[in-house]
Formats: C-alpha cells, sequence, structure tokens
C-alpha cells in the first residue's frame, strides 16, 4: 500500500524535478538567445554634444530590432582615447560582447600624431559599421562681398594669410584646411582659430566677423545657410553634396581632390563570435533604415550612412590617407622660393 | 505684443506637468554633486522627442533654472557645489550654516535665485532680439580680458592672505593647462596618461575642492555632532522685508551682472558669481562678516547664478549660438523637434517660441513655492551627526564624478583635489582661487593666443580698435584699485556691527 506521505514526496520530487528541468531549458534558452540582456552604446564624448544626441536617439530603434533595451554611456576624456584605449585594449569579445563603441573619423587620426605617442592602428578596432556622414564645408559671411567665390578666396589668401575659424586641431576642419595649403602652396601660410566650443564657437567667430572663413561639416550649417547669414563656397566631397547641389567641389575648382568629413562609426570588442557580430550587423541595418528614425536625424541634420565590410574600410583606409598626406601636426609647407 | 497672446498657452495640463517635472528634476539633479543641468536636460532628449515641442523645451528650461538653484543647496548646507555655478555660494552660505543660520541662507538663496530668474526671463521674453547681437561683440580678446576680470576676484576672496590666494590662483592656472593643447594638439604635462589628455575638468575639481574637502574636514570632528550645532531647525523660509531690504543692493548688482554674464558666451554662471562677489566684497561696510557668513555677498552670488539663466538663452533662441553647455544642449533638442533657431523661429514658430519664454517664466515661479518644501526637507542634513554626513558626502562625490564623464580617471583628480583643498583651505591657500585659475585659465590662455594670430603679434593697436575690449580694462583696473585698496569692512571688522548682528541672528524658531 502507498502510504499517503510517500505519495506526497513522489508529487514533490517530480514538481521539483519537472521545476529544474523547466529552469534548465528557460536557461538554454536564454544562453542561446543573443543578446540575452541590455545593451550598451558607449559614446566617446559628454553628454549632450553631437554624438551623444545621435546616439541617444538611435538607441530606441536599435532596441527595437535586438528585442533587448539599448543605453548609451559616455565615456568622456582624452579627445576620445579614454574609450577608445578601452575598447581596444580591454574589451574582450565574450565578457563585452554586450558592448557597442561609438568611433569618430577622422578624431581617432589624432593616433597619427607622433606627439600622441599612441600605439592603435585602424586594424586596432573591431568596426562593426559605419553610421553617418557629413562631408566639409567651407563658407564665408553671406554679405562679405570680399569673396564672391572659391577662386576669390584662393586669390585673396595668396596676397593676405587667410584667417580660418576650425574646430579642434587635427580633426576633419583643420585637416581639409592643411590639405589645402598643401595643395595650393601659393597660398600664405594660414592662421587658424580653434574653437573649442564646437560650431557654436566658429559661428560666432565669423558672424562678429572675426575670421574670414569658417571650415565645418554641412550638417550644422544648412540652417545658416537658409537664413542667409553664411554662404557656402566648397564642399569637401567628389561630387556636389545631395544638399546643397550648386556648391562646387575643392576638386572642381582647384583640380586636385580634398575630401574630408566628419563620420560616426560603430565598433564592438576585438574577439566577438562571427554569429554575434552578425546579429548587431543586422539590427544596425535595420534601425538605420527606419523611416521614424531617418526623419529624426534628418530633422537633427546628421546624414545616416550604412556601410560595412570592404566599403566601410576603404572609406577609413581613404581617410586615414587624407590625413596622413595632410600631416598636419608638421606645420604649413615653406612657401615656393620665388625664381 | 505677440508675446502676450501665447501666454494662455503655457498654462495647458501637458506644459504644467512637464514644467513640474523639470522643476523637481532640476533641484534634484542640481543638488546632487556631478549631475548637473546639462546632463539632466540631455537625458530628457530622447524621452520627450514624440512630445509637443514646446511642451518637451519647456520641461529643458525648467530644469536648467531649477538646477542651478538646486546646486545652491548643497552649497550652502554642506559646503558640497552641486554644480560650478555655486561654488561661490559655498564660501559665504556654508559659514551661515556653521553659525545656525541655514535657514536664513538658503531663504536668501530662493528669493535672490527665484527673482533673478524671473527678471532674467522677462529680459529673454521681451528683449531678446535686440540684446541677441551683444554676443557677436565678443572676440577672442574680449573673452581674454573677461577671463582676466574674473581673475581679479581672486585678491577678494584672498580676505587679506593676498600672497597665498595669488600662489593658489597660479597653481589653479598651472592645472588649466594640463591636457592636449587646442591650438598645437602637443599634450602637456600628461607623462603619457591617456586620462590627462583632456586635462583636468572643472568639474571634478570644483567637487574635489569643495565637497571632497569638506567630507575630510567633517571626519576631523566628533562623529556625533553635526554642522551647525543646532538640534532643530526654523520653518520660516521665506525671507522677511528687512531681510530683502538688508540686501537691496547686493541683490541688484548680483541680478544685473548675472543678466549682462548671461549675454557673455563661454562666461556664463561660473564666471558671474565670483565677478559680483569679488565686487561685494569690495563695497563692504563695516561691520560686514565677508568669509564668515555675510548674507549679503549671499544674495549676490545667488542672484547672479539664476540671472544668468535667461539671457543665456538669448543668442541661443535668436543666433543660434548657446551661451554655455545647457543652452547647447537645449539646442540640440530644439533642432531634433523641427525647428530653426533664428530669425526665423520668431515669425515661424511663434508659438512654440513664445510659450517656451513664459513657460521659463512661469518654471521660475513655481520653483520658488516648490523649492521651499524642497529646502526645509534638505536642511535636515545640517542636523545629521558629522559620521554619518561625512562618508555620504564622499559617496555621492564619487557616483557624482564618475557619472558625469564615466572616466575612471576624473574621480582620482576629484580624489586628488580633495586632498588639495583640505590642506588649502587649513593653510588659507584659498581653494576658491586654485578653482578660478582652473575655470578661467582656458579662457584666458585661448582669447589670448587668438588675439596674438588677430592681431599679428599687435596686441595694443588691435585692443584699441575693440570697445568692448576697452570698457573690460577700465573695469580691471577699478578692480584692482578697489581690491588693493584697505577696506572699511576689514578695518572695522574688530567692532562687530550692532545691525548686522541684529540681522544674523534672526528669528530662528
Amino acid at each position: 500500500m502507498i502510504s499517503l506521505k510517500k505519495c506526497m514526496y513522489t508529487a514533490v520530487a517530480a514538481v521539483a524535478m519537472a521545476g529544474v528541468s523547466l529552469f534548465a531549458t528557460v536557461g538554454a534558452q536564454a544562453q542561446e538567445k543573443f543578446p540575452n540582456g541590455p545593451v550598451i552604446i558607449q559614446v566617446p564624448f559628454s553628454p549632450g554634444g553631437g554624438a551623444d544626441r545621435t546616439f541617444r536617439l538611435f538607441a530606441p530603434y536599435l532596441a527595437e530590432e535586438l528585442g533587448v533595451p539599448v543605453k548609451v554611456t559616455n565615456v568622456a576624456g582624452g579627445g576620445g582615447w579614454v574609450s577608445w584605449g578601452q575598447v581596444t585594449g580591454q574589451w574582450d569579445g565574450e565578457k563585452d560582447d554586450h558592448k557597442l563603441a561609438v568611433v569618430n573619423i577622422p578624431h581617432i587620426f589624432s593616433m597619427l600624431n607622433p606627439d600622441m605617442k599612441r600605439t592603435e592602428s585602424l586594424e586596432s578596432f573591431n568596426f562593426l559599421a559605419w553610421h553617418s556622414y557629413d562631408p566639409g564645408l567651407w563658407l564665408v559671411r553671406w554679405d562679405d562681398e570680399r569673396f564672391k567665390d572659391l577662386e576669390g578666396v584662393i586669390e585673396y589668401a595668396k596676397e593676405t594669410p587667410l584667417i580660418v575659424s576650425v574646430g579642434s586641431h587635427g580633426g576633419d576642419d583643420h585637416v581639409g584646411m592643411a590639405f589645402s595649403q598643401k595643395a595650393i602652396p601659393e597660398m600664405k601660410p594660414m592662421k587658424f582659430i580653434f574653437s573649442d566650443t564646437g560650431d557654436n564657437g566658429k559661428i560666432a567667430m565669423i558672424l562678429g566677423k572675426n575670421v574670414d572663413m569658417v571650415a565645418a561639416n554641412v550638417g550644422y550649417y544648412v540652417r545658416s545657410i537658409m537664413e542667409r547669414k553664411l554662404r557656402p563656397i566648397a564642399v569637401l566631397h567628389n561630387e556636389p553634396w545631395t544638399v546643397l547641389p550648386g556648391v562646387p567641389t575643392f576638386q572642381e575648382v582647384v583640380g586636385k581632390p580634398n575630401i574630408t568629413y566628419a563620420g560616426r562609426t560603430i565598433a564592438t570588442a576585438n574577439g566577438l563570435a562571427p554569429e554575434k557580430r552578425e546579429i548587431y550587423l543586422k539590427a544596425i541595418e535595420a534601425a538605420m533604415s527606419n523611416p521614424e528614425y531617418i526623419q529624426k536625424e534628418t530633422a537633427n541634420r546628421n546624414f545616416l550612412m550604412f556601410r560595412t565590410g570592404d566599403e566601410m574600410w576603404d572609406l577609413l583606409r581613404s581617410g586615414q590617407k587624407v590625413a596622413e598626406d595632410a600631416a598636419y601636426w608638421e606645420g604649413p609647407p615653406a612657401p615656393p622660393k620665388k625664381k | 505684443m505677440e508675446a502676450f497672446s501665447h501666454l494662455g498657452d503655457v498654462v495647458s495640463l501637458a506644459n504644467l506637468a512637464a514644467m513640474l517635472l523639470g522643476i523637481v528634476v532640476g533641484l534634484i539633479i542640481g543638488a546632487i554633486p556631478g549631475l548637473g543641468p546639462p546632463m539632466a536636460i540631455a537625458l530628457m532628449i530622447p524621452i520627450s522627442f514624440t512630445w509637443e515641442p514646446q511642451t518637451a523645451l519647456i520641461m529643458m528650461v525648467a530644469t536648467y533654472a531649477a538646477g542651478i538653484y538646486g546646486g545652491s543647496f548643497t552649497a550652502i548646507l554642506l559646503r558640497a557645489p552641486g554644480t560650478s555655478a555655486s561654488a561661490a555660494s559655498a564660501i559665504e552660505g556654508f559659514e551661515l550654516t556653521k553659525r545656525g543660520k541655514a535657514i536664513e541662507a538658503i531663504r536668501m538663496s530662493t528669493f535672490a535665485s527665484v527673482m533673478g530668474g524671473l527678471i532674467s526671463g522677462l529680459v529673454l521674453l521681451f528683449l531678446a532680439p535686440p540684446l541677441a547681437k551683444i554676443s557677436l561683440w565678443f572676440g577672442p580678446v574680449e573673452f581674454f580680458l573677461v577671463a582676466i576680470l574674473g581673475l581679479t576676484a581672486i585678491a577678494a576672496v584672498s580676505f587679506g592672505a593676498l600672497l597665498r590666494g595669488l600662489a593658489a590662483g597660479m597653481f589653479g592656472l598651472f592645472v588649466s593647462t594640463i591636457g592636449v593643447d587646442t591650438m598645437t594638439a602637443f599634450p602637456r604635462f600628461t607623462y603619457g596618461a591617456t586620462g590627462l589628455l583632456s586635462g583636468v575638468g572643472v568639474l571634478p575639481a570644483v567637487i574635489g575642492l569643495f565637497a571632497f574637502a569638506q567630507a575630510l574636514t567633517l571626519c576631523e570632528g566628533s562623529p556625533h555632532t553635526n554642522i551647525s550645532g543646532k538640534s532643530k531647525l526654523s520653518w520660516n523660509i521665506w525671507p522677511k522685508f528687512s531681510e530683502i531690504m538688508h540686501c537691496r543692493w547686493s541683490l541688484v548688482r548680483g541680478w544685473s551682472t548675472g543678466l549682462v554674464m548671461g549675454m557673455v558666451p563661454a562666461a556664463g554662471a561660473s564666471v558671474a558669481q565670483w565677478i559680483v562677489y569679488s565686487w561685494e566684497i569690495q563695497r563692504g561696510k563695516p561691520g560686514d562678516q565677508f568669509g564668515k557668513g555675510e548674507i549679503k555677498g549671499l544674495a549676490a552670488t545667488e542672484g547672479s547664478n539664476n540671472g544668468v539663466t535667461g539671457t543665456s538663452l538669448i543668442p541661443m533662441f535668436v543666433l543660434g549660438i548657446p551661451g554655455g553647455i545647457s543652452a547647447a544642449v537645449i539646442l540640440g533638442a530644439l533642432m531634433i523637434h523641427g525647428l530653426q533657431p533664428g530669425d526665423t523661429l520668431f515669425t515661424k514658430n511663434p508659438e512654440v517660441i513664445y510659450t517656451v519664454m513664459w513657460g521659463f517664466v512661469l518654471a521660475n515661479i513655481l520653483m520658488g513655492g516648490i523649492a521651499a518644501v524642497l529646502a526645509r526637507t534638505m536642511a535636515y542634513s545640517t542636523l545629521v551627526p558629522r559620521g554619518i554626513l561625512a562618508p555620504v558626502i564622499m559617496i555621492f562625490c564619487v557616483i557624482g564624478t564618475f557619472t558625469a564623464s564615466g572616466n575612471p580617471w576624473d574621480v582620482w583628480i576629484m580624489v586628488t583635489f580633495g586632498f588639495i583643498g583640505y590642506f588649502a583651505e587649513k593653510y588659507r591657500f584659498i581653494p576658491a582661487g586654485i578653482l578660478l585659475g582652473i575655470i578661467l585659465g582656458p579662457i584666458a590662455e585661448q582669447g589670448f593666443r587668438n588675439t596674438l594670430v588677430l592681431s599679428d603679434g599687435d596686441l595694443i593697436s588691435y585692443t584699441a580698435t575693440r570697445p568692448i575690449a576697452i570698457v573690460v580694462i577700465v573695469m580691471i583696473i577699478g578692480a584692482l584699485y578697489f581690491a588693493l585698496k584697505p577696506k572699511k569692512w576689514e578695518t572695522a571688522a574688530e567692532t562687530y556691527d550692532t545691525q548686522a548682528d541684529e540681522y544674523a541672528e534672526g528669528n530662528d524658531d
């Protein structure tokens, strides 16, 4: 006869076993599913800046695709290198598989400056995808009668040193100007006013008539052009940019290419498993195609450009080539000797 | 007038709810060292991008105004300023707290801040377009000279220990040169450390020099005693008419300095408070207790840092050039909502811009009411035993510093400056002088070097063509003259003025 006590033991044991097996199944499923927890996007600058704004806008759309929450964290400092140092040197493909990093181009090319004593190269990063692209743009005051167009600026610069407001030393604005100085050696060495308050400082400098020209990127300046405060004279791209179809490229006017831009890419930890990488790539591509997100970024004047694989690497290497050729850390070239 | 036609729009349920949320978040975030308004506003962008633009922006401007004021709570009560904009208030404010007058200090701070924000908001509402162009008159030479004017405050805050104050200022200026040089990209004094490439930030420095150093000082006393030496607090949170009259001119000086400095890009609240504090010290009367808890000093600094808030939004709304970091973040939000700052904002979207401006004005009024409740609650921290308070402050310092940048180096920098601040205070090397050097050093250096570029080395001829620069030079000469002249209140410091005494005693219960 089976006692009630035995029955109860058996029932309890069965329930316990069922619980354990259910738990194990769920656990195994959770392990199989990737990502299985919140994903972090690490922005290398402080909250409130352009990169921070863009990826805070992006996070909910990426979360929708990945099926897990996406959080933005800021690791600022060292012109981005506090964050990038962690990404290349500390992040582990297994332990840090839920982390993504924003890598700004051409900011990382500051590693080429010997003074920075950086040991990284492009290959130190595990790039996933290119996210946004904003070509260089040169502008003068709308009512500045000295300069009709880029040719007028170049002629002026051959006689008088041009004073240009640029962002940080070694940033894309500065690289583009340094490149043009090498391309047109007849121009007197330019003078740079560096802005540590970004585009806002540059706009204040040119509207306050402290400088002749501002070197910047298209996105942020569309409104100044629409308000007829600043006049675009050249775009630093291989062909006219869609947003400003009437503005010539540097190459069209000078005959030599000068392609500089501000770009944002997404990287991950070195050693990340290929299948996890594929999951991220698909989610990033899908999120970047979301019409609502595209609309938000259009209002934010940020031009989205999804590139991956060879296309992305071609862009990265061409960016590095421009920075190397400009070699801004060497200063302006010696003026040509008169015969 | 166009502005009045949108007054009614601000009182919709959604706008009022957003305003309240912004005020509460601002007051709390501002009070925690490290978590300032820019971070709070940045976090609000993705939350609010499906809202009506005016509702989202009202929440942000309310957070900005309340955040600046909230920073003063901990500055006054614990000598732990929540933001760099309230560092000057920590000096007189905390001395008043030590004398058991925390509630008097808080109520004066509330009045000065609310009225300062209100006046600044009205200036923003009615005078924005004509005033906007003033910000364009400031070029590199003016930035350099404004920074020098700010540095003259070191003489005032040294309270007689001029040489030590100058040494502290020089140390601060030296510290400000650490990091990658913006003009050559050369890493200065970094010794290969990545964490030092961006230099010593103002935030870790101010938290260390004031808040962490204060926690160390609290460790000195008996763990069972509290800061104020009191066991209960007054309920009277609204300032009396006599108190306002006693500080009336200090308040006017604070508000007016804030209004003007708000329009100077990159200067803002961090500089305005020091300029007006030094002005107050120089104008002190016999019996004034500057450096030992003078309510007039606090009224001026608190009036100035909120006086900045409205006018710093003027160049942002009209020209698209924000005067400070918070304004820059609000500008980003404006663009994400599809609005273009500039002249067209006033012609194409008047319903948005004027509603937001009215929202800012109303937020300052509501802030006073909410602050009255919150301030009293926070004032209880002065009754907490030191043994509990000191470690709590230290924990907040570490969390706040790390959250602000996510950079572990900043935490070590903050702790280092905590010890520097502790010993500097002990040996009267004036922590405020160090902070002034760190804040103003980069503005002065970059302004000077850019002026050299623009003037081709001929500084004098170039400066002579800049009227604003000449005005600032005259102000610097005046500030130095008064700084070196013996002050009436210092010579009479021994004879304690009965009127001030009566005032300071106040009605505690």
